[in-house]
């Protein structure tokens, strides 16, 4: 668009288009305007002819009558057609008031044609005034409408002037365009030219002169440019040619430099110091670790320095700028967002001046020397480390030539470094030194290869060392070996170490051996054993003696067990029998404290004084040098000592070697402790086997397959068997014969055995001579010593007495049982079949009775009568007692004791009335259950409600009093009178008794609380009775408590 | 007071109409109209009032009017129009000036308008009672 408005056609089109924009403008403004003014006056001047015409055509009208021209000229005043917005006549009334006649709209607001708004509307007004009618003709054009039809009128004007505006711009744009395309074109050309286009062709595009000359001058250019080009392209490639000759060598110089850097870490930095731009190559960016787009500008680069940092660099630019010197220093740096890491760089800077105006710029390389600055240190601790360790370091050349040795070494050997300078380390090697290692270590070394190994060697005082040595080849860079390094570590103290470990390690051994001999060892081979034990430990601690001493602190003496005696030594194990202890007090002290006695010298130990006897003068006369004895302890009780005596040289005695001694004193007891149980036990295993043999209980022991393996005498004489016939038998076929049942259960027995279980059985079987007889055999599985399940064991008991009397037993019970069971039926046949015999003559006696009032009469009849009543009465109760106690199972529920007492209460109520009886129960509203039976409840406290009513005594004021008491899980009915009462001195064993009466009473039986008793006892409760004659008696009746559980 | 002047109004209604029916006695008519010789009063006067602008054969309806110095116009005004010549006139103005009606044609003598009426179908005009040359071919009989 912008390349548009600069274009030449713009330029030269604009101008025009503008005027003609203008020159139209102004004439779509004069223009309507004008016409405007004319058409108004056309309008104002029509509408005058019309109202006139239109007054006229009334007039004619009125006074002619004709009425055709009138509507002619409103056939003419069409409102639509005209433009009018109303036409109207008015009357002027005789009162002179103007009305509207008549309108055209018919509608037309009265008050507009009245009084019209001379703005709005164009109005003409004409007279009428005839013979009959006095007013006026109104015509009326609406201003807006005028514009509207003007602006009809004007706007094709309008369109044909927008028209004429573009088809002027129009062609002024192809006019100003066919002017200027030429020029572009060879302006264009000219551009080709000079962007070096040369073999493009140049057209003649006008014929316009000035056109025309430049057309000419561009193809002349033109060719003077093609021989330009040619000539310079010529010079181009040999420029070009040398340019890519110094291009080459200055990438190459450029690729070594950067590598060169890069090698060795180094990039250049450049700061102005005016500006604070800084810059630097990708190398010092890597060494701080700035990130690319890090802005390099304002000293920047001091926000990636630590504050630290920062000083140090301030530092050496303001020295560099006020001296104008060149510097150089090495710090530590921490890497931009990278704390942790610290490099070491090594910085150099030179000020650069310009002219006189001072120091402008810093340049300078930087360093990443971290590597260099860690083997500068790691080599200043090394050398630290090889000066100052403990460990012996030789340098050597390449003819192992000593060059240096450090102060450990020195000490080491005892020579000064002079002394050691240019020697070899053969000076080192003595008699003593291992020829083959020496020989062994020079050749490896001489391979270059490293070495390790241990060599003895002799100082300068004759000091023997053991050494190890570690020998490196020193080898320059280039892999030559130059030189020999060895780090040699004093292993004396280790050396001796080993030795005493070995010794001990070998001890163990010994003792392990010794001890293996003991394992599984006959006890009648013990005594020799021990001395063998005592020469092989004498021998290994180059002892020659070896012996055990036995402790007897009840006669404070010692006396000498065993003993060994290495060839030449004298035994003295005869001499040393019961020896006093007061001759060795210090020895005894010691090995009551559980500690070993070493003499490493005997010689060291005091002499006797005035004939005195010590341990010295003991031992000295045997020619012991050395000895040591162990205690032995038996479950803390000091038993004797083991002891090692050295004759023939002194000896001293390695802790681990006295532990190891006092274990095998320890093992010694034991042994000897082993021999004692053993034949302790043999002792008890002949006193069970004894026992076992001579019990009146069968033992039998059986494999898993029930082979028979053992048996006691006892079950010999069970079975009728000798042991002989019973050992590799089977047990089933012995003693059961054909009867598989009875085989079934044993062996059904033994698998049980097998899962580890015991139990005791009853069983059947037949002796040797075919006697059936009962055993309770009470069986259990038998273990080898390894917990093996082998078979079982049983004890048997014959129990064939025991089972003929339980026989006798169940056939005396089953008797009784039978005659229980006859009895029961003789009480059904009392309480059922004669219940209703006696019923039958009752009725009869009834029915003779209202048949005949001689038989009422008839005192005979009468005392027959009351027998076959009491016949009733005694079968009735008879059956009661026969239901209560042959009904064993009396249901039994959760009863409410109270409810049945009210229930009885009121049974008796009537009866208490007559008698005149007085009775509280003061515990109507409780509710206490029982577990019970309500027909027997209420059967229990109807009767001993009535016993008390009826024996009551009539010389008193009769009370019965009823209480319920709650203890534990028993529920206590009280029945309380002050009665008669009952002599229970003599009468206590009856009173629950059948037909037991104790008062002359008419209505006593005998068999109510016989019932009663029954009825409690079947409820699984008691009754009892306090009573005393003349004061009254107490019944209690206890009860179970009912529970939910 | 209002009661009294409705009964009166309704009361006279009837009397106005039997009047204006006798009056139209006074006039006779003619009419150039095929198939119609007579009329209701009430029709004629709807006609001359410019009730109907077309008769049923499509035949343009021409009244004609005794012109102001005619001398029974001034009956016809008041039995047709019920009022003075000049409210006949301002009848017919009112009329003409919106174009609702064609005009009528006011003739001055009874000739006139019976020599129009014979000549012009369609027309329909009124004269004076008994006129000795009324065409009686072109009598328009007014019934009640």
């Amino acid at each position: 668009m912008k390349n548009f408005f600069q274009s030449l056609t713009f330029r030269i089109w604009f101008p025009f288009a503008l005027v003609i924009s203008l020159l139209l403008f102004s004439l779509s403004i004069l223009y309507p305007n004008r016409q405007e003014t004319l058409l108004r006056k056309t309008f104002e001047s029509e509408l005058n002819q019309l109202t006139k015409a239109t007054m006229l055509g009334v007039k004619v009208a009125l006074n002619n009558n004709d009425f055709n021209g009138l509507s002619e000229i409103m056939s003419l005043v069409n409102l639509k057609a005209s433009g009018l917005e109303f036409a109207a006549i008015t009357e002027i009334t005789e009162q002179g008031i103007e009305k509207v006649f008549v309108s055209v709209p018919q509608q037309y607001p009265q008050d507009i044609i009245l009084n019209p708004n001379e703005e709005l509307l164009l109005l003409r007004k004409e007279k009428i005034s005839t013979e009959y009618f006095e007013g006026y003709v109104i015509l009326a054009v609406n201003n807006a409408s005028i514009v509207k039809e003007i602006f009809e009128i004007n706007y094709p004007v309008f369109i044909f002037l927008g028209i004429l505006l573009v088809l002027s711009l129009g062609i002024f744009f192809a006019l100003a365009n066919h002017i200027s395309s030429p020029i572009s074109y060879l302006t264009e050309v000219s551009n080709e030219l000079k962007s070096g286009k040369y073999d493009s062709k140049i057209k003649l595009v006008s014929n316009i002169s000035e056109i025309s000359d430049l057309n000419y001058s561009l193809l002349g250019l033109k060719e003077e440019l093609k021989k330009a080009r040619s000539q310079n392209l010529e010079f181009n490639k040999q420029l070009e040619h040398q340019i890519q000759i110094r291009t080459e060598d200055l990438k190459k110089t450029t690729k070594r430099l950067l590598e060169a850097q890069n090698f060795s870490n180094l990039g250049d930095f450049e700061i102005d110091l005016n500006t604070g731009i800084w810059a630097c190559s990708p190398i010092v960016d890597r060494i701080f670790n700035i990130p690319k787009n890090f802005p390099r500008k304002n000293f920047t680069w001091k926000y990636f320095l630590s504050k630290e940092n920062q000083e140090i660099m301030v530092d050496l630019l303001d020295k560099a700028i006020s001296s104008g010197q060149i510097f150089s220093k090495d710090f530590k740096i921490q890497p931009y967002n990278s704390p942790a890491t610290e490099k070491w760089i090594s910085i150099n800077g030179t000020p650069v001046k310009n002219g006189d105006f001072g120091t402008r710029y810093i340049k300078g390389t930087i360093q990443d020397v971290t590597e260099r600055k860690n083997i500068e240190q790691e080599v200043e601790k090394l050398s630290l480390v090889a000066k100052r360790t403990s460990n012996s370091v030789v340098i050597t050349d390449l003819d192992f030539k000593i060059q240096w040795v450090n102060d450990a070494f020195l000490k080491l050997s005892g020579y000064s470094m002079d002394e050691l300078i240019g020697n070899t380390p053969k000076m080192f090697q003595f008699e003593k030194t291992d020829r083959k290692v020496a020989s062994s270590i020079k050749e490896q070394v001489s391979l270059g290869k490293d070495v390790t190994a241990e060599i003895l060697n002799c100082g300068k005082y004759g000091n023997e060392y053991w050494l190890q040595l570690n020998i490196v080849p020193l080898r320059e860079d280039s892999g030559e070996i130059r030189g020999y390094m060895a780090l040699e570590t004093d292993i004396t103290e280790l050396k001796i170490k080993d030795e005493k470990i070995q010794r001990q390690v070998d001890l163990q051994n010994i003792l392990i051996d010794i001890s293996f001999t003991y394992i599984n060892l006959d006890v009648k081979y013990i005594e020799l054993t021990i001395n063998s034990s005592l020469e092989k430990l004498a021998e290994f601690i180059e002892a020659d003696r070896a012996y055990i001493f036995d402790y007897n602190l009840k006669d404070y003496t010692t006396s000498n067990t065993y003993e060994w005696c290495a060839k030449g030594v004298v035994p003295e194990i005869e001499n040393l029998q019961n020896v006093p202890l007061e001759y060795i007090p210090d020895w005894l002290d010691q090995h009551s404290k559980k500690l070993p006695m070493v003499v490493p010298d005997v010689l060291t130990l005091p002499i006797a004084e005035n004939g005195e006897t010590n341990l010295r003068a003991i031992l000295e006369p045997q020619g012991i040098m050395s000895l040591i004895t162990i205690p032995m302890y038996e479950d803390d009780t000091l038993v004797g000592f083991l002891g090692f005596d050295s004759v023939q040289k002194k000896r001293d005695f390695a802790e681990e070697e006295v532990k190891l001694l006092t274990l095998f004193g320890q093992m010694l007891i034991n042994v000897r402790q082993r021999q004692k149980f053993q034949k302790r036990l043999q002792v008890q295993e002949e006193k069970y086997r004894n026992i076992i043999a001579n019990m009146n209980l069968g033992f039998l022991e059986v494999d898993t397959n029930d082979i028979i393996q053992n048996a006691n005498q006892s079950f010999c004489k069970m079975s009728g068997y000798n042991l002989k016939e019973l050992i590799g038998k089977k047990g089933i076929d012995l003693f059961f014969g054909n009867d598989n049942k009875s085989k079934q259960i044993i062996l059904k027995r033994n698998l049980i055995r097998a899962n580890g279980k015991s139990d005791v059985y009853e069983i059947e079987v037949k002796n040797k001579f075919s006697e059936k007889r009962f055993w309770l055999v009470s069986g259990g599985p038998n273990y080898s010593d390894s917990g093996e399940f082998i078979g079982s064991i049983g004890i048997h008991l014959d129990i064939t007495e025991k089972k003929k009397l339980e026989n006798e037993q169940q056939i005396l019970l089953n008797l009784t049982q039978n005659q229980n069971e006859r009895l029961k039926n003789f009480a059904h046949i009392v309480s059922h079949n004669l219940r209703s015999h006696a019923a039958n003559l009752s009725g009869m006696i009834a029915f003779m009775e209202i048949q005949s009032i001689e038989f009422v009469e008839n005192l005979f009849f009468q005392n027959f009568k009351n027998v076959i009543n009491n016949l009733m009465e005694s079968i009735q109760n008879l059956s009661e007692v026969a239901e209560i106690q042959t009904n064993d199972k009396t249901i039994m529920e959760s009863i409410d004791l109270v409810e049945i007492l009210k229930l009885s209460l009121s049974n008796v109520s009537g009866l208490v009335k007559t008698s005149g009886i007085t009775i509280n129960f003061g515990q109507q509203n409780e509710s206490i259950t029982v577990l019970g039976n309500a027909s027997y409840l209420e059967s229990i406290t109807l009767n001993l409600l009535t016993n008390a009513i009826k024996y009551r005594d009539p010389e008193k004021t009769s009370e019965v009093e009823i209480k319920i008491e709650v203890v534990d899980d028993s529920v206590h009915l009280k029945v309380i009178d002050n009665g008669l009462g009952i002599d229970l001195n003599r009468q206590r064993r009856k009173i629950f008794g059948m037909y037991k009466t104790f008062h002359d009473h008419p209505d006593a039986r005998g068999i109510g609380l016989f019932i009663t008793k029954n009825q409690v006892e079947a409820l699984r409760g008691k009754i009892e009775v306090e009573s005393e004659e003349g004061k009254g008696s107490v019944f209690t009746v206890s009860l179970k408590k009912f529970k939910d559980d | 007071m209002k009661l009294r002047i409705l009964i009166v109004f309704i009361l006279l209604i009837p009397m106005e109409l039997t009047s204006q029916s006798q009056k139209l006695g006074d006039l006779d008519f003619l009419i150039n109209v095929s198939n119609i010789s007579s009329l209701s009063s009430k029709e004629t006067i709807s006609i001359f009032k410019n009730g109907r602008s077309l008769w049923p054969n499509d035949q343009r309806v021409t009244i004609v009017l005794p012109s102001n110095k005619s001398l029974f116009a001034e009956k016809v005004a008041l039995e047709l129009y019920g009022g003075s010549i000049s409210s006949m006139q301002k009848f017919w103005l009112a009329l003409v000036f919106q174009g609702r009606a064609n005009p009528p044609v006011f003739l001055q003598t009874e000739e006139e308008i019976f020599d129009f009426v014979s000549k012009n179908p369609g027309s329909i005009g009124v004269v004076g009672k008994g006129h000795p040359k009324f065409p009686e071919k072109y009598r328009l009989t007014i019934t009640q």
